[in-house]
């Protein structure tokens, strides 16, 4: 099936948009809804996720803590993480 | 009880030692999984050769980077993942761990334990990719390798710091030349890496049998990735195996390696670059194939004392078909080692073993790797070869010709019949310089051409057994004087 070429620039327009539109958005997981005060702290504590759309996602096997994630990159504050470095960490000495 | 009570001591150390864990990390959502090979989505800021993980706990690194995707060759069960993981950049470069007690085990690429000794703690961590040294860091080639194989040794002869391809058919005698070399460095004091690419784990086996019985794993590390290995592993195999060695270059050691074989290693590495759809060349081979061997054997080298000293020595192993050096890959690794040892399989069937052809094999080191005893005594063997080939066709008129040709033909088939070794039975330079200075100086023209074979067994007893003083002397001055050279004479005569 050949995809027109008119159609197939529509398409690659539209997915950058909404690649551009992820990398807008900031996502915070963590194992309870955080309230606004909560967030706006968060958010001013990293300078880059100035003015960025939040959205809140709920994760309970991150046992404490958070994740914020923007665009490709993770910061993974979560205790989870916390506990699996420190697996890894013992592992290694053994 | 002491040993748990410090190993939480252990941990109670590296738990109160501040390592900060809240740092970005660059994360990708698989969108596929190929053959040995995954494409993920994200990963805007990783690098070329990274190492990744996935959620499930498999590595990879990156070997692709396109405008919205990222390719990335799976070390591990790709099997196991599906479309959706997340992918986690590490931020590090793909390393090997290094250490010491590595000698005398058989590890995988990425330093996974194979043979049933117990773990090894890591030295340092070195990449497996690297740029070779620059100029101003290299010497010239001058100190010998010594293979113990008298032809070898004698008309082409290996330097420290050389590479030297070793080329031929199927079943020629290339890997024996490579294992005979490794169990001649008992006394050398050079550390041998065998490195198997996607070889059969049987043969791989055999290999560490015969090392085990000639007591040479004390000084060798076998890095195997064997046809049933990822096509990821067989890829790695060869830098893996350089990077340890650069770790022992580091401290001023010679280093052997056998890359057996590269053939192998350029179609694990077609099979990775035809999954990721990268263009297809000649043979079906990538574009950057010559690259793929250039940067691995440009490593080994030999250092300048004043920056560290220390060589690593290469005999890759190419595998032709039907003799026919003029192939794609064979051509290139033949452009890029300093000679070549040419295995010919009619002169394996002839009884010839190591069925070496001294006439169009090379060393471009050449006489700057020779002592000076062996100088002495192989200056006149090329030529008597070269001759005896060149009239090797009317050997059968024999009767028919002149003195001149017949003592040329006698010499020649004397010399050839002195240079048969066999396996696993290397010689030291003493037992060669003897052997050879026997054939040189024409002791072996008048005995019947199968009664040399007997000759060259009770002359090399007679040396074991009476002269081991000599031999102690040759091997250590590397030199023959007038003295010696009488002691000799005596000797061949008395046999």
């Amino acid at each position: 099936m050949k995809i027109k070429p008119r159609l197939k620039e529509d398409l690659k327009k539209y997915l950058r948009q909404k690649q551009e539109e992820e990398e807008k958005k900031v996502t915070i997981t963590a194992p309870y809804r955080l309230s606004s005060e909560e967030v706006k702290n968060i958010i001013n504590l990293f300078p880059e996720l100035k003015g960025k759309r939040v959205t809140q996602v709920l994760d309970s096997s991150l046992l404490a803590g958070l994740t914020i994630r923007h665009g490709s990159k993770v910061k993974d504050l979560s205790l989870k993480n916390h506990l699996m470095s420190l697996e890894n960490r013992i592992n290694e000495l053994a | 009880m002491s040993s748990l009570d410090a190993y939480i001591k252990e941990i109670e150390k590296e738990l109160s030692s501040k390592r900060t864990s809240s740092k970005e990390e660059e994360v990708g959502t698989l969108l596929e999984v190929r053959d040995g090979v995954a494409i993920a989505a994200g990963l805007k800021d990783a690098f070329y050769g990274e190492l990744v993980t996935f959620q499930n706990g498999v590595n990879g690194f990156i070997i692709d980077l396109t405008e919205d995707s990222v390719g990335i060759v799976v070390l591990g069960d790709y099997l196991s993942l599906e479309a959706g993981t997340f992918v986690k950049a590490t931020g590090r470069v793909l390393s090997v761990p290094v250490a010491d007690k590595f000698l005398g085990r058989v590890i995988d690429p990425l330093a996974y334990i194979l043979d049933d000794g117990g773990k090894i703690k890591a030295d340092k961590f070195y990449p497996i990719e690297k740029i070779a040294p620059g100029v101003v860091f290299r010497k010239s080639v001058s100190v010998p390798l010594q293979t113990g194989i008298k032809s070898i040794d004698a008309m082409i002869p290996i330097g420290r710091g050389q590479r030297e391809l070793i080329i031929g058919d199927r079943s020629t005698g290339k890997t024996t030349i490579g294992i005979d070399t490794i169990i001649n460095q008992k006394a050398e004091g050079v550390i041998c890496i065998y490195c198997a690419i996607g070889q059969k784990n049987s043969k791989v086996a055999s290999v560490i049998e015969t090392l085990k019985k000639n007591n040479a794993m004390d000084y060798t590390i076998v890095v195997s990735a064997g046809a049933s290995d990822s096509v990821a592993l067989q890829y790695l195999a060869p830098y893996s195996a350089t990077a340890i060695a650069e770790y022992f270059l580091d401290k001023g050691k010679d280093v052997l390696i056998i890359y057996d074989d590269l053939s192998k290693h350029a179609w694990a590495y077609r099979q990775i670059s035809l999954v990721l759809r990268r263009p297809a060349g000649r043979e079906a081979y990538p574009g950057d194939i010559f690259y793929l061997h250039s940067r691995l054997l440009e490593r080994a080298c030999r250092i300048d004392p004043k920056y560290g000293g220390g060589s690593i020595t290469a005999l890759p192993i190419i595998e032709t078909l039907e003799g026919d050096i003029s192939g794609y890959i064979p051509t290139n690794v033949i452009s890029i080692t300093d000679g070549q040892l040419f295995l010919e399989t009619e002169l394996f069937n002839s009884d010839i073993r190591p069925a070496i052809n001294v006439g169009t094999s090379v060393s471009r080191v050449g006489g700057s790797a020779q002592t000076k005893a062996m100088k002495q005594v192989s200056s006149g063997l090329k030529l008597d070869l070269a001759q005896y080939r060149a009239l090797a066709a009317f050997s059968q008129f024999e009767s028919d010709l002149d003195e001149e040709t017949k003592k040329s033909l006698n010499r020649g088939a004397k010399v050839t019949q002195i240079l048969k070794q066999k396996k696993h039975e290397p010689y030291s330079l003493g037992e060669q310089v003897v052997v050879l200075w026997s054939a040189t100086h024409g002791y072996l023209d008048k005995m019947a051409i199968h009664e040399v074979e007997s000759f060259e067994s009770r002359l090399r007893d007679a040396l074991r057994s009476r002269k081991k003083d000599l031999l102690k002397k040759i091997n250590k001055q590397k030199a023959l004087e007038s003295i010696d050279e009488k002691e000799i004479e005596k000797l061949v005569k008395s046999i």
